[in-house]
Order: structure tokens, then C-alpha cells, then sequence
């Protein structure tokens, strides 16, 4: 179980949705990920604005939050790869987060990244998020400190690091990107950390297998185990924190036949699915799971009489 | 008399943008992703030209004192073929070779993906070890309809010259 938490999803705002053209190539991405051995993957959507102004760009309906559709558009990879959605918002103003309990009903995982030093300080202790991440590429909004980081990780909130960026052919931001996960490390005292790809479309070739990132991870200064940890136990984590909140209800989970909590095979992926008008998929809805029915007799000799 | 440690690394070489098949027909099953990914390589390719390409990569990434790495990086088998290779270096320096090739994209001006599929002690179990994945890999793509699979595999072997040339010798 290979976990990559993060290929961009080609669309930046809510209302227009990827070409076709866009989707064939996010679909080729995907087959290069199963190939290097990955088995779950996230697919990540990305809203241009920051917080300040999202506000008045989200739809009003809910079914239109999560633009992704697994269930429509990514049928090929039905028992080849589990996707997962996620969204990643860009929090500059602390004070306009309310709206982050719409995106918890409909998306996998949240993801957050802080602009100032007062939206790390308010994402760690008040929202209710899975992942921190940082653009590596610039300079970090404010100095990590140690207290602060490893309260997050006793919470579980786990950080992001993107190896898309340290392969990046522009050495002065590689660089930058090197230093910064370097502070990272230090100060969360490697725990608690995700490492995903990051990786955009037009950079296919950017893919590397995780034992490959997990060597160079080892060269930066991370322990050998914890630098496999972060593809596996530690992304499995986050992804089972984020689902379990979307599906738990009081002391009760849902568990599916094979992966346990983190299996999403009996789901309606479907975000945007409806009956009678009204959102059937939103959170902790016991309709939003498929029905098996199953075999009698009459099945199994239908069954083999098509075999 | 002490004995000299190396590692054997066993690698494959990915061509993901590769033009000779469709974006759309790349992904639709296992055995689809499967052939468009693993591509033969040009038949200009051979093994000095990827030393040199890691040579470069650790000059670029690790400067004068990761060159001093490449001593004694010899390349044991190569098929461009299958794009397979085993690489033969000492043991203290194997993850800085491997950093390197991690840090390749591109070859002969084609994007491509290095993926070390394994580092071991002897090559006897690199070589097992690119057996068995063959095998695993052909049980995938042959599998299922083989029918509709034929005319890509059929362009994929036209597509290169027909002359194989190993340099596969036992270690």
C-alpha cells in the first residue's frame, strides 16, 4: 500500500470543468502511477483564490463543492487504483475559515496552506484539517518552531513534503525547496510526515517511485524507516483520519470487505449524485453506499453459462 | 585481504510521453499502461552514454566530491530492448548513484522516467529478480484479450530495429 496524496487536478476554480483533452492526460499520469506501484492516489484540487475571497465563489449548492468525479470520469481505474479527492486551500486571513465544514462533507481529505504565520498558528489549533503543506519553492511564511509543529502532529495533523519540487530544473528554487524541508524535518523531529509528488500534468515525467524519493529523502536527513513511513503508515493515516470524518457517526465506522476503513470500493464516489433534487451523497449518509446483492443458485448458473 | 563490497542496481527506463502511441490508448487497462510505459529505447542508446548521463546528474547535484562517486560505476548488462539494465557500483556510494538517477529526465531529448527496481549484493538476484518481473509483466499484458493487445504490441516491435544487442556477460 503506496500512498500518493497529491496530483494536481487540472482546474483552478469551481465552475469550469477540464477539458477532455486535460482528462486523458491526468488519466495517462495516473497509469504512470500504478505502474511505479502506487495503489492509492489523491487526486488534488486546487482553488486559485485564497481565503479572503473564496468565500463569495463557492456554490451555493453542495453537489457542486467537489468538482472531481471518480465515479464519471475515472472508471478505467475501477480495482486497479483507489482515488481519493482532496482540496487544498490557501489561507491567508485567519478570520474567514467558517467555510472549511462545507468542504469537509464532500471532499477525502483537507488540506491547508498557510500564507502568514498567523494562519499556520489558527490551522494547527483550531481547523479541523488533515494536512499542512507549504509552497517549497519560496520562502516559508515563518520560522517552524518545534512547539508549535509537534502539537500538530500530537493532534494528527500530518505535513507535506512535494518531491516535485526538488526535482525541479530551476536550481535557485530547488534549493530553496531543499533548505525548507530541511527545516521541516528539524523541527517536527521526523514524525508525522507526508510525502506526496505534487506533480501537475505537463510534468509526466516527473514521477519517480517511492524507494527512489525515499533514498533521496534519506540523503536530505531522514532516517531510512521514516522516509519509507511517509509513502505507507504515515499517508494511510492521514487518509484514514480524513475518511473516518466523513465516514463515522458517533462511535460507529463504516468498514468495507477488503482495505478495512480505508477501502472506498462499496462508496458512491459520486459526489454530485441526487434524488429527487436533493444531495443524497453528503456526509455520514448510509444511502450513499452501494448495495451487493447476493448470489442464489440462479446467478451462479448464469454466471458460468457466461463463462 | 580484504574483499571489495559492491552493488549490483537493477533499473528500467520509462518512457511516458512517448508519441508513438495515442495519449488515449494508454491507459484504459493494466495490460494498455503496461506497453505504452515500457518502450524500447532507441538503439543509439547504449551503456556509456547512461554512465555519462549519471555522471553528469552527479556533477549537477553533489558537485566535484559526488563525481569522486562514479569510480568504479560500470554498467553489467544493457538491453534497449526491454530498457533494462544492471549497473555495478561499491557499496558506500550506491545511494548517491541512485539519487542521481532519480534526478534524470530526459534522454537522447526524450522525457523519461529512471526507476531502480532494486539494489542487491550479487547480480545473480538482480538478474532473477528482472526475470521474474518480465514474467509477472507478459502474464498481465497477455492475460487478458490478447487479440486487441496484438496490433500495439505489433507496432511497438516495428517501431525498432529488428537486431538486439546485449552486453549481458555473468559477474
Amino acid at each position: 500500500m503506496i500512498c500518493d496524496l497529491n496530483v494536481v487536478y487540472p482546474q483552478e476554480d469551481f465552475k469550469s470543468p477540464p477539458s477532455g483533452k486535460d482528462l486523458t492526460k491526468l488519466k495517462a499520469c495516473l497509469a504512470v502511477l500504478e505502474q511505479l506501484g502506487y495503489t492509492h492516489v489523491a487526486l488534488n484540487f486546487e482553488p486559485q483564490w485564497s481565503t479572503g475571497s473564496i468565500n463569495k465563489q463557492i456554490p451555493t449548492d453542495i453537489r457542486l463543492v467537489n468538482p472531481i468525479n471518480i465515479e464519471r470520469d475515472f472508471k478505467e481505474f475501477e480495482g486497479r487504483l483507489k482515488l481519493y479527492t482532496r482540496i487544498t486551500l490557501k489561507v491567508d486571513d485567519p478570520s474567514q475559515c467558517q467555510n472549511i465544514t462545507r468542504f469537509q462533507q464532500v471532499f477525502d481529505i483537507v488540506a491547508v496552506e498557510p500564507k502568514t504565520e498567523r494562519a499556520l498558528q489558527l490551522a494547527i489549533t483550531n481547523l479541523e484539517i488533515d494536512i499542512v503543506t507549504f509552497d517549497y519553492q519560496e520562502r516559508l511564511p515563518c520560522y517552524l518552531k518545534h512547539k508549535t509543529l509537534c502539537s500538530a502532529i500530537d493532534k494528527g495533523i500530518h505535513f507535506e513534503i512535494k518531491y516535485s519540487d526538488i526535482l525541479e530544473s530551476n536550481s535557485h528554487s530547488r534549493a530553496q525547496a531543499i533548505s525548507n524541508i530541511k527545516q521541516l524535518i528539524r523541527a517536527s523531529r521526523s514524525r508525522g510526515l507526508v510525502c506526496s509528488s505534487g506533480v501537475s500534468i505537463p510534468d509526466i515525467f516527473r514521477f519517480r517511485s517511492s524507494s527512489d524519493i525515499a533514498n533521496l529523502l534519506e540523503l536530505i536527513g531522514l532516517d531510512h524507516n521514516r522516509a519509507n513511513q511517509s509513502f505507507k503508515d504515515w499517508s494511510l493515516q492521514v487518509l484514514l483520519s480524513g475518511r473516518l470524518r466523513i465516514k463515522s457517526y458517533k462511535q460507529v465506522v463504516t468498514v468495507s470487505e477488503e482495505g478495512g476503513l480505508v477501502d472506498n470500493k462499496m462508496e458512491n464516489k459520486d459526489w454530485n449524485d441526487t434524488k429527487n433534487g436533493s444531495a443524497v451523497n453528503i456526509k455520514m449518509n448510509v444511502r450513499s453506499y452501494l448495495k451487493v446483492k447476493k448470489e442464489n443458485a440462479v446467478d451462479r448458473v448464469k454466471r458460468r453459462r457466461t463463462e | 585481504m580484504v574483499r571489495l563490497k559492491t552493488r549490483y542496481i537493477l533499473f528500467e527506463i520509462l518512457y511516458p510521453q512517448r508519441n508513438t502511441i495515442p495519449i488515449e490508448e494508454s491507459y484504459d487497462t493494466v495490460s494498455k499502461s503496461i506497453i505504452s510505459l515500457h518502450q524500447p529505447s532507441s538503439q543509439q542508446v547504449n551503456g556509456k552514454q547512461i554512465i555519462h548521463l549519471i555522471k553528469a546528474s552527479l556533477q549537477k547535484n553533489f558537485g566535484d566530491y559526488g563525481t569522486s562517486m562514479a569510480v568504479g560505476l560500470t554498467m553489467r548488462y544493457f538491453s534497449t530492448r526491454t530498457s533494462t539494465g544492471i549497473l555495478r557500483v561499491s557499496r558506500s556510494n550506491c545511494m548517491y548513484i541512485v539519487a542521481a538517477m532519480t534526478f534524470i529526465s530526459s534522454l537522447e531529448d526524450e522525457k523519461c522516467i529512471f526507476n531502480c527496481i532494486g539494489v542487491s549484493g550479487s547480480i545473480k538476484k538482480c538478474e532473477d529478480r528482472s526475470i521474474e518481473r518480465s514474467r509477472l509483466m507478459i502474464r498481465n499484458v497477455g492475460g487478458t484479450n490478447v487479440a486487441t493487445e496484438s496490433d500495439s504490441l505489433t507496432r511497438m516491435f516495428t517501431a525498432g530495429d529488428a537486431s538486439v544487442e546485449d552486453s549481458s556477460h555473468e559477474g
